[in-house]
């Protein structure tokens, strides 16, 4: 299976970049040969006027990627990601090595149950919702307060 | 880490006055100037530049004149009416919005894609801490795009500093900068005064939170000016679940302070008495808010991991 | 003749001075409110709107059975509104510069004209002046199309005062560009005296005439005029502080009725400018 990591350096010792359309660089990793196979330096992304998230997203369906690991991917980008039907890793931080075998790790326990099934997280919603009421503050719910540092797993 | 907004809608509300002065207030913070059509927040905090940096977005068309042979083709197919042909064809830069359809239709390959220098930014040091501030150069569009590269290299700053804070001076207006100021942001403070034309431009920012899905707190400014407005206002914010931080009267002390180039808060003034109230708030608000949000932390399984995950 | 009312701060009175000038002029004159994110010049003239229209800027939809995915579209557009990957394509259309570069190199004519609301044009009458003002769509970024939008209404023959919106950047030029002459409207602050110096820069890229009104003139120190002294851009008025006029704003009184005594210096300022 092949997966990137959105990253500050070009090996895997570089911490994982938390912006996903605008990372430095995106580090393609198989992980059945567990090696960098391909390493994107995303200049012209970091560069872009806007939709920087689009067409690195789009890149990324045509190479094949399976999962997006990175620090929060907009929700414009999410569109494409979803329609290719790449899983996303959100709010990732630490070193790509870490995040990879955390990955892997948790990929090995059983992948696509339990952890990476939002709706399986008991309460979840519900207190969102209760600060919604509480704050009077907007009733959709899609992305909470639109900030970083909640987690997010979100797939097709 | 928490980044708060200030906005308004309505210019000249006293957003910079308030920004500066939870300079003074919060600790342990990052602060960044996202009016960059015109900053004033350096003018308040006396900031000392650690680097200075080119700002480069989008393109601007620019013709080879020898290559042009006037066919017009180019000034027919430009929707921003930026070209005019005479002999030859010349781009108004100001105009130009950089879609590069003159280039690509050009018969002659005559036009050129250049990369457009508009602007400067700025990491500064304060005695209030570290501040990303920005200049557009006049005239220049893509202001949210510098927008959001201030805010990026604040966060920067933050994650590398831990800082607890990220306080944004917005512009006015609900467009394209403010939009970009918003994006990401855990919390908007909107500074309003007691004037029907403050609270028209203030609706339209605190719809602009809902659709961005910000919470929005409000901070009443010049409030004596007009009570019964002030009340008006006030009595509508709750209606909508939106939290008041505080009332500041009208004090010459605000543009004295300004004079000399300081924060209002520093001095022994009305306004400061109400400015120093405003944090204490504030920051019960916000960390309040998401410490309900906080669930239970959910660590990929593999102690190499260095991140922590949580879902939902 | 085109006067456009601006400032490089905001709140620092611009519609207040220009409401009051359509106010102040004889004859035909014409009230542009070019501040389409935040419009407040309905709050002080009250118009009679009688007519509003929806305006649109055309986005492209992309029509998959014509498809041929040669991606042509997608690397015309510098905005990144328009992706694709193997037999997807999409469009976003709140990208879009409507540069119309995607119908233009489209040779399976898979590209339809689509529109997207930017906000809404609304005209009428307030007493003797002819009244028009556009107002963005909450979430729209791009004012600028809007802004154009309302300028199209100028009447060429007539006295035509354009409330500008804050700031430096592409709405401030796009509202002054046409004017024959800018209305600087400031304050004796740093903030203010900083933003001018910032709007004049633009103003004179375009060697754009212009002169400053100084609002609030006794709260601030003397920075400012020296600085137009030395840059030889006229100081055409001072209005000192008044709680009377800071009163009546809130309410939505305008600066005639708050101070009847300013008419006078009003129409000189306006006459001035007009020679």
């Amino acid at each position: 299976m092949r997966i990137v990591i959105s990253s500050t350096g070009a090996n895997l010792k570089a911490d994982v970049d938390p912006r996903f359309g605008r990372a430095a660089f995106l580090l393609l990793y198989d992980t059945d040969k567990k090696e960098v196979v391909e390493v994107i330096d995303n200049g012209e992304g970091q560069d872009a006027a806007q939709g920087a998230g689009i067409s690195v997203a789009s890149l990324l369906a045509q190479k094949g990627v399976a999962v997006i690991i990175t620090g929060r991917v907009g929700p414009k980008a999410m569109k494409v990601v979803r329609k290719a039907g790449i899983k996303v890793v959100s709010n990732a931080t630490g070193t790509v090595e870490g995040a990879v075998s955390g990955f892997s790790g948790q990929g090995a326990s059983g992948q696509d149950n339990g952890a990476q099934d939002e709706r399986k997280v008991p309460g979840a919603e519900c207190r969102r919702r209760n600060v919604w009421q509480k704050g009077g503050g907007p009733t959709r719910m899609g992305r909470g307060y639109g900030g970083r540092g909640r987690g997010q797993v979100s797939g097709r | 880490m928490k980044e708060i907004v200030v906005l308004s809608g309505k210019g000249g509300t006293g957003k910079t006055t308030l920004l500066g002065s939870l300079a003074c207030l919060a600790e342990n913070k990052v602060l960044a100037d996202c009016d960059v059509d015109a900053a004033d927040l350096h003018l308040l905090l006396a900031p000392e530049h650690r680097s200075e940096n080119e700002f480069r977005s989008g393109v601007k068309a620019r013709v080879a004149s020898d290559k042009c042979t006037g066919c017009g083709t180019c000034q027919e197919l430009c929707q921003f009416g930026a070209i005019d042909v005479v002999s030859c064809a010349a781009v108004d830069t100001l105009a130009c919005e950089g879609c590069g359809v003159c280039a690509y239709f050009c018969p002659e390959q005559a036009i050129h894609l250049d990369k457009n220098h508009c602007g400067t930014w700025y990491i500064s040091d304060t005695d209030y801490g570290p501040l990303v501030h920005a200049q557009l150069f006049a005239g220049e569009e893509n202001s949210g795009k510098l927008v959001s590269f201030v805010k990026g290299q604040a966060r920067q700053l933050a994650e590398d500093s831990g800082a607890d804070f990220i306080l944004v001076d917005g512009a006015p207006g609900i467009g394209c900068p403010v939009i970009a100021s918003l994006s990401g942001a855990d919390a908007m403070v909107a500074v309003t005064e007691p004037t029907l034309s403050g609270w028209h431009d203030l609706v339209r920012v605190l719809d602009l939170a809902d659709h961005f899905q910000v919470q929005a707190f409000v901070c009443l400014n010049k409030w004596d000016l007009n009570p019964e407005i002030a009340a008006v206002v006030t009595e509508r914010c709750l209606q909508r679940g939106v939290d008041i931080l505080g009332r500041i009267p009208f004090d010459p002390a605000v543009i004295t302070a300004q004079l000399k180039g300081r924060p209002v808060v520093l001095t022994d003034s009305l306004a400061a008495t109400a400015l120093r109230a405003v944090w204490p708030v504030l920051h019960g608000k916000v960390i309040n808010t998401f410490s309900e949000l906080s669930g239970p932390k959910v660590a990929f399984p593999a102690p190499s991991y260095q991140g922590e995950m949580r879902l939902g | 003749m085109q006067i456009a009312v601006a400032s490089g701060k905001g709140g620092t009175g611009k519609t207040t001075i220009s409401t009051s000038l359509a106010l102040c002029a004889q004859g035909g004159v014409q009230f542009l409110d070019c501040d389409v994110e935040e419009p407040n010049g309905h709050i002080f003239l009250k118009p009679e709107l009688t007519e509003s229209s929806k305006h649109s800027v055309a986005i492209p939809r992309i029509v998959t059975e014509q498809c041929s995915y040669c991606g042509k579209c997608r690397n015309i557009c510098r905005f990144n509104a328009i992706t694709m990957f193997g037999q997807t394509i999409m469009a976003f259309s709140e990208l879009c510069h409507s540069c119309l570069g995607c119908f233009l190199v489209c040779e399976e004519n898979a590209i339809v004209h689509d529109s997207r609301e930017v906000g809404v044009l609304e005209q009428g009458q307030a007493g003797e002046i002819a009244f028009v003002h556009g107002r963005i769509r909450v979430g729209e970024a791009m004012a600028v199309p809007l802004i154009n939008e309302v300028k199209k209404k100028a009447n060429k023959a007539d006295l035509v005062i354009i409330d500008a919106p804050p700031g430096t950047s592409c709405p401030f030029v796009e509202a002054v560009s046409g004017a024959d002459f800018v209305l600087l409207v400031t304050e004796a602050t740093p903030f203010g005296l900083h933003d001018l110096k910032l709007a004049v820069q633009v103003l004179r890229t375009f060697a754009k005439p212009c002169g400053v009104l100084v609002n609030r003139s006794d709260l601030g120190d003397d920075r400012l005029e020296k600085w137009c002294q030395v840059e030889n851009i006229p100081v055409l008025l001072k209005i000192p502080f008044d709680r009377t006029i800071a009163e009546g704003y809130a309410r939505g009184d305008t600066l005639l009725q708050s101070r009847p005594d300013l008419r006078q210096p009003l129409e000189n300022l306006l006459q001035e400018i007009v020679q």
